[in-house]
Formats: C-alpha cells, structure tokens, sequence
C-alpha cells in the first residue's frame, strides 16, 4: 500500500511536469531566447560553458590541439567509411573547427595530420586512402595526411 | 650494478604494462532529483575531463551533451543543489577509447543531423522568399534569420543599410595587392564574374530525392544542400567584394578597450606583427581554396587583419566583437545591484583573460585558435566589466564565440529560376523537411521510460561492446530495456552491482557540503535549528526558480512526512495568493504554488525530491569536490 502510494505520488508528479533530462541549448536553440533575459545564475545554466574550464593536467595549446584533433579524426574515420562527396566533408570540417576556434583549418596542420588518422581508424584499403586524401589536400597537406595515417595508434 | 638497474627498468617496465592495462577510468554519474524538469534525477558519462549526458531538445529529442566536468559538477552540485553520486570503473585504455569514441561519433553524428534539419528548412524558406515578389528582399529577410540564411561576417564591413563607409583600409589595400601579385590582375573581377554566374545557374532539387536517413551511428548522406550553395557563393562574393574595394572595418564591428590589460609592449607588439604577416599570407591561399565555404573565413580573417593593425597603430589590443546576435542576456538590474554571481564569474573572466594573454604571447608560433581563444577571453571580460562598470546588460553565450556580424541590404544576385519550377522545388523542399522532422523523432524521441537520459547511455555502451564484451571489459552487463534501470538512481545502483566499480563516492550537493561545515565549528542544535528552514538558512536563499516551500526534507528523514505537510500548506498558501495575483502575474504565482505543492506531495511518503536550488552560493572555490565513500557502496544511496 505504501509502495503504491509513493509511486503514484512520485508518478504523478514526474509526469505533471514532464520529469525530462534537463532542457539542452544549443547554439540553434539560443535563438529562440533571443531577446529574453536571465538571471546571470540562469544564463549560467542554459549556456553549456561559457567559460574555460582548465583540465587537471594538459597545457591549454595540447588541449585545445588534442580536442581538435580528436573531433577531426572521430568525425573523419566515420565519413571515410562510406562514400561521399568532399565539398560537405569540408563544410562538416568547418562546422566541427569552429567549436574549436579554427575558421582556416587548412592553415593548421593539425587537421590534416588528424584527416590522415581518422583515414587510418577508418581502415581504408591503400587506393580508397589515397584517393580520399588526394581530393582535400595539396603536396604539403597529403605529406601530414600520410603522417597522420602511419602514426596512427602510436602514442 | 648495470644489471640490476637492467633489472629495475624491467621491472618499471613491467609495472607500467601492469598498470597500462587497467590505465583508463570511465564515471558513471547518478544526479539526486530536484524540482522542474529533473525530477527523476540525472545520469551522465565522465570520460577525463569530459562529460557526456542526454537532454531534452528540439523536435521532442533527447539530444546528447558534452560538457567539461568542471563545469557540469559546478552547476549540478552548487547551483543546482544536487549531490551527484559517482562509480569509478577502471578499464583499460582500449576500452575507454572505444567508448569515448563511440560517445564522441554519436556526439558528432547527431549534431550534423540537426544541422542536415536546419538546411532543410533553409532550403524551403529560401525558396519561398525567392517565390515571393512581393517580400522586400531575399537577403534581407534571410538575415533576420539568426540560426538561418544569415550572411555572417558581412557586418563587419556593411552597415544595417548594406552600405559601407567610403574611405579605403591601408592592411585590406596591401592583402588586394598580394592577392594581384599572386594569382593576377584580373583574377577578383573575374573570379566576382564566375560566383554570380554560378548563382544565376543555382538549383533546386525538384527530382522527388527524399530526405536523408536518420542514425545514431551513421553520419546523414546529404551531400551539398541548395541553401548552403547560395549561402557559400555569397558570402565568396561579398568577402571579394570588400577585398576590391578595400573596405574599412566598421566601428561597431570592434572593441577598442581602455583597460591597461590590453596594453601591447614593444615584444607583444612584434609577436602580434608576425602572426598578421602569417594571417596575410593565409588569406591570400585562401582564394583560391578547393573549400566551399571560404567566404566567411575570408570575412573574418580580412577583419582580424584589420584590427591587428589598428592594434599595432594603438599599442593597445583591438578585438572585433565576437558575441552573436543570440546570445543570452543577464538584466542590466543584476549588473546594478553588483550580484555577487557576476562579480564572481567577471574575476574567472579576468582570470581567463589573463591565461589566454600569456599562452597567445608565450607560444612560439601562435595558431589561429590561440588567437580565437584569446578573441574568446577578450570578450567575455569586456563584456562583464563593462556591464558592471555602467550597470548595463551582459551578454553571455555557450560554445566558442567566433565573430560573425550580418548585415542587410546587401545587393547579392538570386537564383534564376521560373516561378513554376521554385513552386515544385518548394513544395518538394517542405517535404523533405518534413519527413526527416519526422526520423529524427523516431531515431532520437525522448521517452520517459524507453528513451531517456539512462537508457541512452546503456545503449550508447551497449552499441559498442555489446553483452558479452561489457561483462569481460567492465566486468558486467546493465539491461535498460525491459528492467526498472531507465530510473537514474536504479542504474546507479545496477552499475555498481554490475561493473563492480574500483571506487565510489559522491560529490556532495553544496548545501550539504555547507552544513557538514557548520556542524564541524558550531553547535549541533543550533545549526540545524537554523538552517532546517527557508526563513532562516544561512546557506539558502529564496529565488525566482523556487516555488515556496518552508523545511529542506532531504536531511530530516524520520520528521519528513511533517515537514512536508508543513510544505503542501505553504504551497496551498502562495497558490491562494496567486488566485488574487492571477489578473496581474497572468497565473505566475499560483503555478509556483501549484508546483510547490506538487513536488511537497512525495515528502509524506519519506520520499525527498526538492533540494532548492541557488542563485550562488558563497564560499571558496571548487565548494564541492568528489569524496571516496567509506562503508557499504549501496549504502551511500540511502
């Protein structure tokens, strides 16, 4: 009878106010806040994190250059493994360099060395890796494709 | 001798082997409920410095987070008043990558799935302005679309009236100049004559091509989308435009800050010149990138180059204006009133600031994202001192901020199509967006028992290793489907009883750790005396977030049931005034009461929900830390 009765107590009020995960604001979904304030403890909540938070023990260039790079290569290994057109691989890229602070990513080594190993988690055969990597990068950029494809899983 | 240090090495060696096999670490983190939206508590995934957890979002989806601890244990413990309780699994370092990895892909995969729904509906509203003749103009409307067919990057040199100012940029002359040298006199013109060219032939997609499939694992094969076309082809050509003409930055694309913190001395000034020569250089590659999308980057950087410049003329650092126009906003009142949750969060800024100041100057050859974090920290603390310094709004927003002013009343070519052939395209493009509205609820819809916040992360998990390896590489299986685990306190305990954790412990909600510091100096009694109600804690304060209620039940155990009837008459209390306040708060404070009497309910059944929440709380930093339990594991639930 007790059980019954916290459940439905706890039911009822889960269910009257939706008892969900927590409400998620991504930058799309900022918009439609546009305009309306908040407590700055609120804003706080809604806005992900707007402030650095240091990690215990990685300088901020190594972590802001692993972070990005790991992105590159998760995302990478994922669009390698099937066919696909390069021109929204590279818009996909600049959307994920953007949340790292990177609008001219073919500027930065780090993504081609991270494109090589995302090319290497992917398992590619040696013809697919090199026609993949010869339509997003010159000379110089496919030598850090190469190197990130070889070095891949060292530490 | 050389043998035995042979021998010692061995043995390190061996030891770091030993260790190495069991060198990872993944937290299963379990949140206590609270009032609102998290009532039956929260659950999350703690890879290192990472966290990862499913929360409500558009379309009725959970969508999945990733977070910095630090930031997640600061809000749910201190602000949100939750103590979070955490299982420590050691595994190896294979089997933490695994998972970080597949959390990190379905992280990944999801996001380019809302933004494959965001093109989708930008292709329809594009085609529906350029069906209608009577809208004042594609452009402009389109700009007025924030999260949309925004022409980012074109505010930094055209004003709200798509004019620029008259006079020519020293840097932008010198970067046209290069360009010329480079690739030939002729090549802007011609290369302005082709982007218009390929924006006259732009079209739809009218063949009945449905819209992509939806996975978690599969990224969507959606190839190039005709808003994202017209959009890229744009903003190439308003970013070639400003190139020839050599426009100025504008005024209020810029912060020019007084503050003796954005002094350059004569090294800053010669690191800052080396990285603009480098920017320069990047730019000039950067017409003739493969990229579609080179516009905008061109934008921003011919921008940056600008205010370099102007940094270097000044010796004092000039930073563009990096908030967007959908930024959070904190009321000029809290700014006024010196709350002392800014104050606060504008000494973290100072703090930032200051790191990334260092870093960008001490680093050797700095990368563009060394200087977009120290643009990012700019920002942040000029936002707030000047907010504090003049009792003004402060902006605030998540993800890193990159500078993208729009502008409108730009003069930009359109698609050349018959109005048949854009009713066709529009009618196909409201369709599609439609259909994957429609997958993307069915892939990611929230559930409150089959789709949520815990039985997210176990298929996550699941997906990866599946039965038999999760019981050999965490030592144990957790079944969410089908069991009572999709609660976020039973997972926690079915993940204790089933991975057998190396460690447990919990990081203490902030007014517990509060009070088990009152208990330590002050009397016993009188502490909770004090600090048992709402009228006179020390610890809490009544906010707009709160409903009323008078008794913290969640350390009052034996007397819950009474002080929770004390509750639902507090609740009943303000949902009585809100009756008479109705005509005036439109029904605020009867549905606080409403709430307060809702969540006051369980309390006479030994069962605690509410914690309170908090606008701040005072007290040394980090406030709450993880603290290893001692004793029974499951015991630490009670």
């Amino acid at each position: 009878m007790i059980a019954r009765t916290i459940a439905v107590l706890i039911g009822g009020v889960a269910l009257c106010f939706s008892a969900g995960c927590g409400v998620f604001k991504s930058s799309t979904t900022q918009a439609s806040v546009e305009s309306s304030s908040h407590s700055s403890a609120a804003a706080f909540r809604s806005s992900s994190s707007p402030f650095r938070w240091s990690s215990n023990s990685s300088s901020p260039s190594d972590e802001s250059s692993s972070a990005y790079q790991r992105d590159v290569t998760d995302y990478t290994a994922k669009f390698a493994a099937s066919e696909g057109d390069p021109q929204p691989f590279q818009r996909d890229l600049s959307a994920i360099a953007e949340g790292h602070g990177v609008t001219d990513w073919e500027q930065d080594e780090v993504t081609y060395l991270a494109i090589g190993r995302g090319l290497a988690k992917a398992g590619l055969s040696e013809q697919r890796f090199q026609d993949f990597a010869a339509q997003l990068s010159n000379d110089s950029q496919l030598a850090l494709v190469k190197s990130g494809y070889e070095t891949y899983g060292t530490p | 001798m050389r043998a035995s240090r042979r021998g010692l090495l061995a043995l390190l060696s061996a030891c770091a082997l030993a260790a190495g096999a069991h060198a990872g670490v993944i937290e299963y983190l379990y949140v206590e409920p609270n009032v609102d939206g998290s009532a039956g508590g929260h659950a999350a995934v703690r890879f290192s410095d990472w966290v990862y957890d499913f929360q409500n979002a558009d379309l009725d989806t959970l969508r999945l987070r990733r977070t910095p601890y630090q930031y997640f244990r600061y809000v749910y413990s201190v602000l949100e008043n939750r103590t979070i309780h955490v299982a420590r699994i050691d595994v190896s370092d294979d089997t933490q990558e695994a998972l970080r990895g597949r959390f990190n892909d379905r992280y990944l995969i999801q996001s380019k799935h809302f933004a494959v729904q965001q093109a989708l509906r930008n292709d329809r509203e594009l085609l529906r302005l350029l069906i209608e003749p009577q809208s004042p103009s594609a452009e402009a409307a389109l700009r007025d679309r924030p999260d949309g067919l925004g022409f980012r990057g074109a505010g930094f040199f055209y004003g709200g009236d798509g004019t620029a100012r008259f006079e020519q940029s020293a840097a932008m002359r010198r970067l046209r100049e290069r360009v010329e040298a480079q690739y030939g006199e002729a090549f802007i013109p011609r290369r302005l004559h082709e982007l218009e060219q390929a924006v006259a032939a732009l079209t739809p997609t009218t063949n009945g091509t449905g819209p992509p499939s939806v996975s978690k694992d599969e990224r969507p094969t959606s190839g190039y989308h005709f808003s994202d076309r017209y959009v890229d082809l744009c903003l190439k050509i308003l970013a070639l435009r400003a190139l020839s003409d050599a426009l100025p930055l504008r005024d209020d694309a810029r912060l020019a800050p007084a503050d003796g913190g954005f002094a350059l001395i004569a090294p800053k000034q010669r690191k800052l010149r080396d990285f603009a020569v480098d920017l320069e250089s990047g730019l000039a590659e950067l017409v003739s990138s493969k990229r579609p999308d080179w516009g905008f980057t061109l934008l921003l950087g011919m921008a940056r180059l600008q205010a370099i410049h102007e940094s270097l003329r000044s010796g004092r650092l000039v930073l563009l204006d990096g908030f967007p126009a959908e930024s959070l906003v904190i009321p000029a009142s809290d700014a006024q009133r010196d709350d002392p949750f800014l104050i606060e969060l504008f000494e973290w800024a100072r703090r930032d600031f200051s790191e990334s100041l260092s870093h960008f100057f001490e680093t050797k050859e700095p990368h563009e994202r060394d200087f977009a974090r120290l643009e990012d920290a700019g920002n942040r603390y000029l936002e707030i001192q000047r907010g504090l310094s003049e009792g003004r709004a402060i902006r605030l927003h998540a993800d890193q901020l990159i500078p993208s002013q729009a502008a409108v009343g730009l003069a930009l070519p359109l698609p050349e199509l018959d109005p048949a052939a854009l009713r066709r395209a529009e009618s196909a493009a409201a369709a599609r967006e439609r259909i994957h509205a429609k997958r993307m609820r069915d892939v990611f819809g929230y559930h409150l028992v089959t789709h949520n916040c815990v039985s997210e992360i176990f298929a996550t998990i699941d997906a990866e290793l599946g039965r038999v390896e999760s019981e050999r590489q965490l030592g144990g299986y957790v079944r969410s489907e089908g069991s009572l685990n999709f609660v976020p306190r039973l997972s926690y305990r079915a993940v204790v009883k089933a991975y057998e954790p190396a460690e447990v412990g919990e990081v203490s909600s902030y007014r517990r750790s509060q009070l088990e510091a009152m208990y330590a100096r002050e009397n016993d009694l009188k502490v909770y005396l004090r600090e048992s109600n709402t009228l006179s804690s020390t610890i809490y304060r009544r906010n707009g977030r709160d409903s009323f209620f008078l008794f913290f039940t969640k350390d009052a155990l034996p007397a819950r049931p009474l002080f929770g009837a004390l509750n639902v008459v507090a609740g009943a209390g303000e949902m009585a005034l809100g009756v008479l306040r109705a005509p005036l708060d439109r029904g605020r404070t009867l549905w606080s009461g409403f709430k307060g009497v809702m969540f006051s309910l369980p309390e006479l059944a030994f069962v605690n929900l509410r914690k309170g929440t908090l606008e701040y709380g005072p007290s040394d930093p980090p406030r709450t830390e993880f603290r290893a339990a001692s004793g029974n594991r499951e015991a630490r639930l009670q």
